[in-house]
Protein backbone atom coordinates (compact mmCIF):
# COMPACT_ATOMS: atom_id res chain seq x y z
CA UNK A 1 0.00 0.00 0.00
CA UNK A 2 2.75 2.55 0.68
CA UNK A 3 4.61 1.36 -1.80
CA UNK A 4 2.16 1.62 -4.60
CA UNK A 5 1.43 5.55 -3.20
CA UNK A 6 4.85 6.59 -3.05
CA UNK A 7 5.16 5.04 -7.10
CA UNK A 8 2.16 6.61 -8.00
CA UNK A 9 3.36 10.33 -6.72
CA UNK A 10 6.97 9.69 -8.54
CA UNK A 11 4.76 9.24 -11.79
CA UNK A 12 3.39 12.36 -11.01
CA UNK A 13 6.26 14.00 -10.99
CA UNK A 14 7.32 13.12 -14.33
CA UNK A 15 5.05 14.56 -16.34
CA UNK A 16 5.37 18.33 -13.98
CA UNK A 17 9.20 17.93 -15.18
CA UNK A 18 8.09 17.13 -18.57
CA UNK A 19 5.43 20.47 -18.93
CA UNK A 20 8.61 22.98 -17.41
CA UNK A 21 9.68 22.84 -20.95
CA UNK A 22 7.02 22.95 -22.60
CA UNK A 23 5.75 25.86 -20.52
CA UNK A 24 9.17 27.86 -21.31
CA UNK A 25 8.79 27.22 -25.06
CA UNK A 26 5.35 28.36 -25.01
CA UNK A 27 6.87 31.33 -23.63
CA UNK A 28 9.13 32.25 -26.73
CA UNK A 29 6.46 31.88 -29.23
CA UNK A 30 4.38 34.70 -27.57
CA UNK A 31 5.83 36.89 -29.95
CA UNK A 32 3.10 35.72 -33.10
CA UNK A 33 0.33 35.88 -30.57
CA UNK A 34 0.93 39.74 -29.76
CA UNK A 35 1.61 40.13 -33.56
CA UNK A 36 -1.86 39.07 -33.93
CA UNK A 37 -3.49 41.17 -31.82
CA UNK A 38 -1.26 44.12 -33.18
CA UNK A 39 -2.70 43.09 -37.09
CA UNK A 40 -6.47 42.61 -35.43
CA UNK A 41 -6.04 46.13 -34.17
CA UNK A 42 -4.45 47.79 -36.97
CA UNK A 43 -6.62 45.99 -39.39
CA UNK A 44 -9.83 47.15 -37.30
CA UNK A 45 -8.53 51.30 -37.18
CA UNK A 46 -7.85 51.14 -41.10
CA UNK A 47 -11.23 49.24 -41.89
CA UNK A 48 -13.83 50.20 -39.65
CA UNK A 49 -14.59 53.38 -37.75
CA UNK A 50 -12.29 52.01 -34.84
CA UNK A 51 -12.49 49.10 -32.59
CA UNK A 52 -15.57 48.85 -29.92
CA UNK A 53 -14.79 47.05 -26.72
CA UNK A 54 -14.55 43.23 -27.78
CA UNK A 55 -13.66 43.92 -31.78
CA UNK A 56 -10.30 43.25 -31.15
CA UNK A 57 -10.66 39.70 -29.49
CA UNK A 58 -13.43 38.62 -32.26
CA UNK A 59 -11.58 39.37 -34.70
CA UNK A 60 -8.29 37.82 -33.41
CA UNK A 61 -10.72 34.62 -32.63
CA UNK A 62 -12.11 34.29 -36.25
CA UNK A 63 -8.60 35.21 -37.62
CA UNK A 64 -7.45 38.54 -39.23
CA UNK A 65 -7.37 37.63 -42.73
CA UNK A 66 -10.42 35.70 -42.47
CA UNK A 67 -12.34 38.85 -40.96
CA UNK A 68 -10.83 41.23 -43.70
CA UNK A 69 -12.29 38.38 -46.49
CA UNK A 70 -15.70 39.01 -45.26
CA UNK A 71 -15.61 43.01 -45.33
CA UNK A 72 -14.71 42.19 -48.53
CA UNK A 73 -17.47 39.89 -49.42
CA UNK A 74 -20.05 41.94 -47.50
CA UNK A 75 -23.07 39.42 -48.32
CA UNK A 76 -21.23 36.75 -46.36
CA UNK A 77 -21.67 38.61 -43.61
CA UNK A 78 -24.67 37.14 -41.34
CA UNK A 79 -27.32 39.43 -40.95
CA UNK A 80 -30.21 37.58 -39.85
CA UNK A 81 -30.56 39.75 -36.55
CA UNK A 82 -31.04 43.27 -38.39
CA UNK A 83 -32.61 41.26 -41.13
CA UNK A 84 -35.17 40.08 -38.65
CA UNK A 85 -35.91 43.84 -36.94
CA UNK A 86 -36.19 45.09 -40.77
CA UNK A 87 -38.67 42.11 -41.06
CA UNK A 88 -41.73 43.94 -39.95
CA UNK A 89 -41.06 47.10 -42.25
CA UNK A 90 -42.81 45.84 -45.36
CA UNK A 91 -42.20 49.24 -47.17
CA UNK A 92 -38.47 48.32 -47.72
CA UNK A 93 -39.44 45.62 -49.62
CA UNK A 94 -41.58 47.13 -51.92
CA UNK A 95 -41.48 48.47 -55.63
CA UNK A 96 -42.23 51.94 -56.41
CA UNK A 97 -45.15 50.43 -57.96
CA UNK A 98 -46.46 48.87 -55.34
CA UNK A 99 -46.19 51.52 -52.78
CA UNK A 100 -48.09 53.08 -55.00
CA UNK A 101 -50.77 51.34 -54.97
CA UNK A 102 -50.98 50.33 -51.39
CA UNK A 103 -49.95 54.03 -50.52
CA UNK A 104 -52.80 56.11 -52.19
CA UNK A 105 -51.82 59.92 -52.45
CA UNK A 106 -53.19 62.09 -49.41
CA UNK A 107 -55.81 64.26 -52.40
CA UNK A 108 -57.04 60.91 -53.57
CA UNK A 109 -58.02 59.95 -50.10
CA UNK A 110 -59.23 63.28 -49.08
CA UNK A 111 -61.60 63.48 -52.26
CA UNK A 112 -62.74 59.99 -51.19
CA UNK A 113 -63.06 61.29 -47.57
CA UNK A 114 -65.21 64.27 -48.61
CA UNK A 115 -67.32 62.27 -51.17
CA UNK A 116 -66.18 63.55 -54.29
CA UNK A 117 -64.97 60.37 -55.11
CA UNK A 118 -65.97 56.49 -54.66
CA UNK A 119 -64.49 53.77 -53.77
CA UNK A 120 -62.88 51.64 -56.36
CA UNK A 121 -64.30 48.27 -56.87
CA UNK A 122 -61.80 45.89 -56.54
CA UNK A 123 -61.89 44.26 -53.44
CA UNK A 124 -58.18 44.80 -52.26
CA UNK A 125 -57.76 48.76 -53.88
CA UNK A 126 -61.06 49.00 -51.45
CA UNK A 127 -59.69 48.00 -48.48
CA UNK A 128 -56.83 49.76 -48.48
CA UNK A 129 -59.06 52.68 -48.65
CA UNK A 130 -60.86 51.39 -46.28
CA UNK A 131 -58.07 51.43 -43.63
CA UNK A 132 -56.69 54.92 -45.18
CA UNK A 133 -59.57 56.96 -44.51
CA UNK A 134 -60.31 56.61 -40.65
CA UNK A 135 -56.73 57.36 -40.00
CA UNK A 136 -57.29 60.51 -42.27
CA UNK A 137 -60.17 61.63 -40.98
CA UNK A 138 -58.64 61.08 -37.15
CA UNK A 139 -55.25 63.47 -38.44
CA UNK A 140 -58.06 65.85 -39.85
CA UNK A 141 -59.98 65.99 -36.01
CA UNK A 142 -56.37 66.35 -34.34
CA UNK A 143 -55.76 69.54 -36.25
CA UNK A 144 -58.77 70.86 -35.91
CA UNK A 145 -58.93 70.43 -31.88
CA UNK A 146 -55.04 72.20 -32.03
CA UNK A 147 -56.40 74.89 -34.23
CA UNK A 148 -59.26 76.16 -32.24
CA UNK A 149 -56.89 75.17 -28.91
CA UNK A 150 -54.12 77.76 -30.57
CA UNK A 151 -56.92 80.55 -31.46
CA UNK A 152 -58.88 80.67 -28.08
CA UNK A 153 -55.76 82.12 -26.07
CA UNK A 154 -53.04 82.41 -29.35
CA UNK A 155 -52.75 85.64 -30.98
CA UNK A 156 -52.97 87.81 -27.59
CA UNK A 157 -51.02 85.27 -25.93
CA UNK A 158 -48.12 85.81 -28.10
CA UNK A 159 -48.74 89.84 -27.89
CA UNK A 160 -48.33 89.39 -24.10
CA UNK A 161 -45.22 87.44 -24.31
CA UNK A 162 -43.42 89.94 -26.62
CA UNK A 163 -45.24 92.91 -24.29
CA UNK A 164 -43.12 90.93 -21.61
CA UNK A 165 -39.71 90.43 -23.32
CA UNK A 166 -39.79 94.32 -23.96
CA UNK A 167 -40.16 95.01 -20.20
CA UNK A 168 -37.60 92.52 -19.48
CA UNK A 169 -35.47 94.07 -21.47
CA UNK A 170 -35.59 97.26 -20.16
CA UNK A 171 -35.38 96.07 -16.34
CA UNK A 172 -32.15 93.71 -17.11
CA UNK A 173 -30.93 97.01 -18.76
CA UNK A 174 -31.59 99.19 -15.67
CA UNK A 175 -30.40 96.39 -13.59
CA UNK A 176 -27.38 96.48 -15.59
CA UNK A 177 -26.97 100.26 -15.28
CA UNK A 178 -26.98 100.14 -11.54
CA UNK A 179 -24.92 96.93 -11.43
CA UNK A 180 -21.99 99.10 -13.84
CA UNK A 181 -22.08 102.50 -10.83
CA UNK A 182 -20.79 99.66 -8.33
CA UNK A 183 -16.92 99.12 -8.38
CA UNK A 184 -15.87 96.45 -10.82
CA UNK A 185 -14.88 93.82 -7.68
CA UNK A 186 -18.67 94.32 -6.22
CA UNK A 187 -20.72 93.58 -9.53
CA UNK A 188 -20.35 89.61 -9.13
CA UNK A 189 -21.50 89.68 -5.67
CA UNK A 190 -24.66 92.33 -6.55
CA UNK A 191 -25.48 89.58 -9.75
CA UNK A 192 -25.79 87.15 -7.40
CA UNK A 193 -28.07 89.19 -4.65
CA UNK A 194 -30.33 89.31 -7.15
CA UNK A 195 -33.70 86.55 -7.09
CA UNK A 196 -32.58 83.68 -9.35
CA UNK A 197 -35.33 84.80 -11.51
CA UNK A 198 -33.89 87.64 -12.34
CA UNK A 199 -30.36 86.26 -12.92
CA UNK A 200 -31.09 84.68 -15.62
CA UNK A 201 -33.51 87.79 -17.21
CA UNK A 202 -30.28 89.88 -16.73
CA UNK A 203 -27.99 87.16 -18.01
CA UNK A 204 -30.18 86.69 -21.16
CA UNK A 205 -30.52 90.21 -21.95
CA UNK A 206 -26.89 91.09 -21.76
CA UNK A 207 -24.63 91.48 -24.88
CA UNK A 208 -23.84 88.13 -26.24
CA UNK A 209 -20.33 88.23 -26.95
CA UNK A 210 -18.08 87.10 -24.52
CA UNK A 211 -15.50 89.83 -25.20
CA UNK A 212 -18.18 92.42 -24.55
CA UNK A 213 -19.44 90.39 -21.16
CA UNK A 214 -15.80 90.73 -20.32
CA UNK A 215 -15.93 94.45 -20.82
CA UNK A 216 -19.15 94.57 -18.38
CA UNK A 217 -16.53 93.54 -15.69
CA UNK A 218 -19.30 91.49 -14.33
CA UNK A 219 -16.71 88.86 -12.77
CA UNK A 220 -16.64 86.43 -15.64
CA UNK A 221 -13.09 84.39 -15.26
CA UNK A 222 -13.63 81.26 -17.31
CA UNK A 223 -15.35 81.41 -20.64
CA UNK A 224 -15.39 78.26 -23.29
CA UNK A 225 -16.10 78.66 -26.93
CA UNK A 226 -16.04 75.71 -29.21
CA UNK A 227 -15.88 75.53 -32.92
CA UNK A 228 -16.97 71.80 -34.46
CA UNK A 229 -16.42 70.59 -38.15
CA UNK A 230 -13.05 68.91 -37.89
CA UNK A 231 -14.31 65.58 -38.91
CA UNK A 232 -12.58 64.86 -42.20
CA UNK A 233 -10.08 62.92 -44.00
CA UNK A 234 -9.23 64.02 -47.71
CA UNK A 235 -8.92 66.73 -49.20
CA UNK A 236 -7.61 68.77 -46.41
CA UNK A 237 -6.02 71.76 -48.36
CA UNK A 238 -2.85 74.03 -48.14
CA UNK A 239 -4.75 77.49 -48.17
CA UNK A 240 -7.79 76.01 -49.76
CA UNK A 241 -9.35 72.85 -48.58
CA UNK A 242 -11.57 71.00 -45.24
CA UNK A 243 -8.89 71.50 -42.82
CA UNK A 244 -7.45 74.81 -44.19
CA UNK A 245 -10.51 76.23 -44.30
CA UNK A 246 -11.74 75.45 -40.23
CA UNK A 247 -8.22 76.53 -39.59
CA UNK A 248 -8.56 80.46 -41.57
CA UNK A 249 -12.05 80.38 -39.61
CA UNK A 250 -10.46 79.60 -36.08
CA UNK A 251 -7.39 81.77 -36.51
CA UNK A 252 -9.71 84.58 -38.06
CA UNK A 253 -12.03 84.45 -35.12
CA UNK A 254 -8.83 84.17 -32.65
CA UNK A 255 -7.80 87.59 -34.42
CA UNK A 256 -11.03 89.22 -33.76
CA UNK A 257 -11.54 88.31 -30.21
CA UNK A 258 -8.18 89.84 -29.64
CA UNK A 259 -9.34 92.97 -31.72
CA UNK A 260 -12.51 93.05 -29.43
CA UNK A 261 -10.68 92.69 -26.18
CA UNK A 262 -9.18 96.32 -26.44
CA UNK A 263 -7.02 96.93 -24.05
CA UNK A 264 -8.57 94.26 -21.65
CA UNK A 265 -6.33 91.91 -23.96
CA UNK A 266 -3.30 92.73 -21.52
CA UNK A 267 -4.80 90.76 -18.70
CA UNK A 268 -6.47 87.73 -20.69
CA UNK A 269 -5.09 84.65 -21.50
CA UNK A 270 -6.66 82.39 -24.05
CA UNK A 271 -5.83 78.74 -24.23
CA UNK A 272 -6.71 76.72 -27.42
CA UNK A 273 -6.79 72.94 -27.22
CA UNK A 274 -8.63 69.88 -29.43
CA UNK A 275 -9.73 66.77 -27.83
CA UNK A 276 -7.97 65.12 -31.11
CA UNK A 277 -4.89 65.64 -33.06
CA UNK A 278 -3.79 64.41 -37.00
CA UNK A 279 -1.61 62.08 -38.16
CA UNK A 280 1.85 62.55 -38.52
CA UNK A 281 1.75 60.50 -41.41
CA UNK A 282 -0.57 60.46 -44.33
CA UNK A 283 -3.23 57.82 -44.68
CA UNK A 284 -4.02 56.83 -48.13
CA UNK A 285 -5.65 59.63 -49.75
CA UNK A 286 -3.44 61.77 -49.38
CA UNK A 287 -5.10 63.05 -46.12
CA UNK A 288 -4.78 62.66 -42.63
CA UNK A 289 -6.73 60.72 -39.64
CA UNK A 290 -7.75 61.85 -36.47
CA UNK A 291 -4.15 61.18 -34.32
CA UNK A 292 -2.55 61.34 -30.73
CA UNK A 293 -1.08 64.35 -29.37
CA UNK A 294 -1.58 67.79 -30.98
CA UNK A 295 -0.91 71.82 -30.51
CA UNK A 296 -2.07 73.89 -27.98
CA UNK A 297 -1.94 77.63 -28.95
CA UNK A 298 -1.79 80.33 -26.02
CA UNK A 299 -1.83 84.41 -26.25
CA UNK A 300 -2.74 86.88 -24.13
CA UNK A 301 -0.69 89.68 -22.09
CA UNK A 302 1.39 87.59 -19.43
CA UNK A 303 2.19 85.36 -22.13
CA UNK A 304 6.04 84.84 -22.73
CA UNK A 305 5.12 84.84 -26.75
CA UNK A 306 7.04 83.89 -30.11
CA UNK A 307 8.21 80.26 -29.27
CA UNK A 308 7.69 76.99 -29.27
CA UNK A 309 6.99 75.23 -25.35
CA UNK A 310 7.83 71.86 -24.65
CA UNK A 311 10.06 69.72 -26.15
CA UNK A 312 10.48 68.59 -29.98
CA UNK A 313 12.41 65.61 -29.87
CA UNK A 314 13.01 65.97 -34.00
CA UNK A 315 10.67 64.10 -36.48
CA UNK A 316 11.79 60.34 -36.35
CA UNK A 317 11.48 60.58 -32.79
CA UNK A 318 8.73 61.99 -32.40
CA UNK A 319 6.32 59.39 -33.87
CA UNK A 320 4.55 57.03 -31.27
CA UNK A 321 5.88 53.86 -31.17
CA UNK B 1 -6.86 54.52 -27.04
CA UNK B 2 -6.05 52.54 -29.98
CA UNK B 3 -2.46 51.45 -30.22
CA UNK B 4 0.47 53.31 -31.91
CA UNK B 5 0.95 52.44 -35.53
CA UNK B 6 3.68 54.42 -36.17
CA UNK B 7 1.95 57.38 -37.67
CA UNK B 8 1.09 59.58 -34.21
CA UNK B 9 3.02 62.43 -32.80
CA UNK B 10 4.21 61.07 -29.39
CA UNK B 11 2.67 62.94 -26.66
CA UNK B 12 5.05 65.32 -24.86
CA UNK B 13 3.05 67.71 -22.65
CA UNK B 14 0.25 66.99 -20.42
CA UNK B 15 -2.90 69.43 -21.73
CA UNK B 16 -3.02 69.76 -17.56
CA UNK B 17 0.38 70.91 -17.03
CA UNK B 18 -0.41 73.98 -19.66
CA UNK B 19 -3.90 74.69 -18.30
CA UNK B 20 -2.32 74.14 -14.42
CA UNK B 21 0.29 77.08 -14.92
CA UNK B 22 -2.78 79.48 -16.26
CA UNK B 23 -4.93 78.65 -13.69
CA UNK B 24 -2.13 78.78 -10.82
CA UNK B 25 -0.11 82.46 -12.29
CA UNK B 26 -2.84 84.46 -14.16
CA UNK B 27 -5.90 83.35 -12.17
CA UNK B 28 -4.16 82.93 -8.81
CA UNK B 29 -6.31 79.00 -7.83
CA UNK B 30 -3.52 77.28 -6.05
CA UNK B 31 -5.72 74.19 -5.56
CA UNK B 32 -4.86 72.75 -8.72
CA UNK B 33 -4.86 69.30 -7.19
CA UNK B 34 -8.71 69.55 -7.13
CA UNK B 35 -9.03 70.62 -10.67
CA UNK B 36 -6.94 67.95 -12.05
CA UNK B 37 -6.81 65.34 -9.00
CA UNK B 38 -4.29 62.52 -9.30
CA UNK B 39 -2.01 65.02 -11.80
CA UNK B 40 1.13 66.06 -10.37
CA UNK B 41 0.84 69.87 -11.27
CA UNK B 42 3.55 71.07 -8.87
CA UNK B 43 4.47 74.79 -10.15
CA UNK B 44 8.38 73.08 -10.42
CA UNK B 45 7.12 71.34 -13.82
CA UNK B 46 5.13 74.76 -15.34
CA UNK B 47 6.68 75.47 -18.73
CA UNK B 48 7.03 78.91 -18.01
CA UNK B 49 4.77 80.32 -20.30
CA UNK B 50 3.27 83.23 -18.35
CA UNK B 51 5.93 86.21 -17.49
Amino acid sequence: MESSRRRYSAALALPVALLAPVLLLGKKHQAPAADEHKRALHALNRLTFGPRPGDVQRVEAMDVDKWIELQLHPEKIDDSALASRLDPLRTLRMSTREMVEDFPPQPLIKAVADGRQSLPSDPQERAIYQAQLPRYQQKQEQQAALQSASSDSGANASDDERAQRRQERMDARADAEQILTLPPDQRMAAILRLPSEQQQVLLRSLPPKLAQLIKANVGVQIAFADIGGWDHHVNEGSTQGQLANVLRDFSQSLAAFWTDLGDLAEDTVVVTMSEFGRTARENGNRGTDHGHANVMFVLGGPVRGGQIYGQWPGQKAAIWR
Amino acid sequence: MAGPEGRDLALTTDFRRVLGEVLSRHLGNHDLASVFPGFDNSAAGFLKLLG
